[in-house]
């Protein structure tokens, strides 16, 4: 029998997420309501999406940069190429693009060998920029309306009053769930990230394993990218601003280690909720904007510093 | 040793425990001016918190410390243990790269002339220590640390310990990666700081050494002091004997093995890479231990991985069993148990299970290529038992095991692969006599199953003991070919360094 003191150590994340849900809910009118959970779940599914990809490459001891420009670009390009062919295509087209440039990283981090930090934020600059000088700035409006509609149940929609963005995001979880655990591929992944050489010398292509990673990461990006794009139903150069370090900051309270090899899907979706519910209701108390970035960045130097504490004791 | 002389350290009944472990238990130790005095034992005998606890690394929990005759207190830091005149040299160097030698060496406690570093004065001292002590170290002191071989980094070091005159010297297994030649340098040197009147604790897993230099021996087994004599009164056999107990019998001939009608598993010709080996051929058969030796160097280690064809060779080729030529090593029978298991082959922020399954998740793969599990554990429960590998819970990380249950489970890792030849590397630097003996009886067992290995160690006892062949390696050519038939460690020596 485990002790109630190793079950709440093993799950401490989930501790601290069921506290937080408690203080709000009594001190937070209309915090704990059905609408206002699947709301928090809308909202987060789409940080979720790209806190997924980073999670991957942070796993094989990289970091993604690129993914906030990668969601302005998703954006611009879905909603051009939705215009003219459907939402099917807009839907692809973004698809393509986020997936593209993901495999590019893979390919300077996996091939070239440059440091992940200089290659994404160097992609990032670059494919920000594409984006702006394309579309001057200006975000690109007047969708059609016979897409725009079907389009905004991308990030707007329900079935059976669960939001779409969310059985998405579910859908991913599944998804990613098996291929980390399941599949040799996913295995390899912990190995590269943790002892590149010894993974080298255990037969793993390490190639192969950051090239898809990368690729990941862009897709998931994009996934995200089309939740927002839909819900915003227009095509926002600057829509990523700030997503970044959003994803990062999920991540890493999900206790995934910068130095690779270490992370969970679970932990991940813990650090998402805990994060994006603290938000939620902060708004609800009309908290200024400020002070949540205050509170945000006390959370996610605490929860460091408790995984290093939980090492040390080891 | 005269009686009159007043001892420079005096410890008496020093006591530490960790969680579980007592690390050291009532032990007494002393050391005089101008002495060596070692210390042996197992991994785990307590020797390196015993050199933690002197360099005020960690605290103790009972137990008194003199130096020259007062009383230390109980708490005293680094810092303290320095002013008092104590220097260790560690067996992972603590030097940084990319400053120059004459900074590492005073770092800390730079000389100062009006608040600049008196660079000119740092190099008079530097200069007059390496006269004295007539070092072979003629490079210039402001080229940065990195370009530095490791024998040489290791003498900075030395130097950055003796330039304060220290009143002891705590040197924690200086030679583990050092080649014959650089180790007898370092014991003449530290013969000749005895002469300066330097107190010298001297810790080793090499007993030739330990025996060689030391005025005193002290053994240790699990924290305890098992006892302190005098060189001349006691016999290399005893220092085995106490430290080992049983496993530590003395080492006995590898059994010949009849390899005559034996298939050729490994057929290299005309292996060549500049850097590595020029015209390396070979034909490994079934069942066979052949041995690879010579100077410790990043080039025969190296030419593992150019056997696996982690390198791409310059020339030559290397066939499988088939005749096949060996492409990569996933999906042939082959693998690489490399030097430095910490750095090469573990996966040490994950559990000892990834640890043993990595090799296989590729291998035991069903329907749409998902894992098969229940395979992978079937298997790997049943060579973690052969080898009798110790461990808590399977899904603790790997650094909870001992070093030596580590490098085992590096072992199961490729048994659970199925791996046909085994290309392993230093297997046992590091471990203590008891690891080392199971693992060379698991290694005689492989090969009494019909698998091949190829051992490439400068461990000269390892290799008389596991191999039936030896290919002297030196230079990037196998000079000698042996037969390990009543060879002595000095017919190898002889090859290796002449």
């Amino acid at each position: 029998m485990k002790t109630l003191k190793e079950l709440s150590l093993s799950n401490k994340l989930l501790v601290v997420l069921v506290i937080e849900l408690m203080l709000l809910s009594i001190f937070v009118g209309n915090f704990f309501t059905f609408s206002n959970f699947m709301n928090v779940f809308r909202q987060t599914s789409i940080i979720y999406m790209l806190a997924l990809g980073q999670m991957l490459v942070l796993l094989v001891a990289g970091i993604d940069l690129s993914q906030g420009s990668i969601v302005g670009m998703v954006s611009v390009f879905s909603v051009v190429a939705l215009k003219d062919f459907g939402v099917m295509a807009g839907i692809l087209t973004g698809i393509l693009t986020g997936t593209a440039i993901g495999f590019i990283n893979g390919f300077f981090v996996g091939k070239a060998r440059i440091q992940p930090f200089i290659t994404t934020l160097g992609i990032m600059y670059i494919i920000n920029g594409i984006t702006l000088s394309l579309t001057n700035g200006q975000p690109i409006f007047n969708i059609p309306l016979e897409y725009s509609k079907l389009f905004f149940y991308l990030g707007g929609g329900y079935i059976l009053n669960i939001p779409i963005p969310f059985i998405i995001a579910i859908l991913a979880t599944v998804g990613m769930g098996i291929v980390l655990y399941l599949f040799p591929f996913g295995r390899h992944i912990y190995a590269v990230g943790d002892n590149e050489e010894a993974a080298r010398l255990c037969g793993i292509n390490i190639f192969k394993i950051k090239f898809i990673i990368y690729g990941l990461s862009g897709f998931f990006t994009s996934i995200g990218a089309l939740m927002l794009t839909a819900r915003v139903n227009s095509g926002e150069p600057l829509l990523g601003e700030g997503m970044l370090f959003e994803s990062i900051g999920a991540v890493v309270v999900g206790g995934t280690s910068l130095m690779g090899g270490v992370g969970s899907i679970r932990g991940t979706i813990m650090g998402v909720l805990i994060i994006g519910f603290l938000v939620n209701g902060l708004d609800m108390m009309n908290l200024s904007t400020f002070i949540k970035d205050i509170i945000i960045g006390m959370i996610i130097i605490f929860a460091v510093y408790s995984a290093i504490q939980k090492k040390r004791q080891r | 040793m005269s009686k009159t002389i007043e001892k420079i350290l005096n410890i008496e009944n020093l006591n530490k425990h960790y969680p579980g472990v007592k690390a050291l238990e009532d032990f007494c130790f002393d050391l005089f001016p101008g002495e060596i005095h070692s210390i042996v034992g197992h991994n785990g005998s307590g020797k390196s918190t015993f050199v933690k606890i002197l360099s005020g690394a960690i605290p103790y929990d009972s137990g008194l410390i003199y130096f020259h005759n007062t009383l230390r207190p109980q708490k005293f830091s680094p810092v303290d243990a320095i002013e008092s005149g104590i220097r260790v040299v560690y067996q992972d160097l603590a030097i940084s790269p990319n400053l120059s030698l004459r900074d590492n060496i005073f770092l800390g406690s730079e000389t100062q002339k009006s608040g600049v570093i008196d660079k000119s004065k740092e190099k008079e001292s530097i200069r007059h220590l390496i006269h004295e002590y007539n070092l072979d170290f003629d490079v210039d002191l402001e080229q940065k640390a990195h370009t530095l071989s490791f024998a040489k980094m290791q003498l900075v070091e030395i130097i950055r310990a003796l330039i304060f005159k220290p009143g002891i010297l705590i040197l924690d297994e200086p030679t583990s990666a050092l080649n014959l030649k650089e180790i007898e340098n370092l014991l003449g040197i530290l013969k000749l700081m005895k002469t300066k009147g330097i107190g010298i604790i001297f810790i080793s897993h090499k007993i030739n050494e330990v025996f060689e230099v030391s005025d005193r021996i002290t053994v240790m087994k699990n924290g305890k002091k098992v006892w302190t004599k005098k060189k001349n009164e006691v016999q290399l056999q005893d220092i085995v004997t106490a430290m080992a107990g049983e496993a530590g019998k003395i080492l006995k001939a590898n059994p010949k093995r009849n390899l005559l009608n034996q298939d050729v598993v490994l057929d290299i010709k005309g292996l060549s890479k500049k850097g590595i080996i020029n015209d390396f051929s070979y034909a490994l058969k079934r069942g066979e231990i052949v041995s690879i030796t010579g100077m410790k160097s990043d080039s025969l280690y190296r030419l593992a991985r150019l056997v696996l064809n982690f390198e791409k060779p310059d020339a030559g080729e290397i066939r499988g069993l088939n005749g096949d030529k060996k492409k990569s090593l996933m999906d042939k029978k082959t693998c690489l148990l490399p030097e430095d298991r910490h750095k090469n082959s573990l996966f040490n922020r994950n559990s000892v299970s990834y640890n043993i399954d990595i090799s296989s998740f590729q291998k035991y793969v069903g329907n749409l290529n998902l894992i098969k599990y229940d395979v992978i554990d079937t298997i790997s429960r049943k060579f973690i038992e052969k080898v009798d590998l110790i461990y808590n819970s399977i899904k603790d990380n790997i650094q909870t095991l001992s070093s030596g249950n580590r490098q085992k489970a590096v072992l199961v890792r490729w048994l659970v692969f199925d791996a046909d030849i085994f290309v392993i590397v230093e297997p046992t630097v590091g471990l203590d006599v008891e690891s080392r003996f199971q693992l060379y009886n698991l290694f005689l067992d492989l090969a009494d199953q019909g698998k091949s290995i190829m051992l490439i160690s400068t461990d000269v006892q390892e290799i008389l003991y596991l191999s039936s062949t030896i290919l002297v390696y030196k230079d990037e050519l196998i000079v000698k070919h042996l037969d390990n038939a009543g060879l002595r460690e000095e017919d190898i020596y002889r090859y290796m360094l002449v």
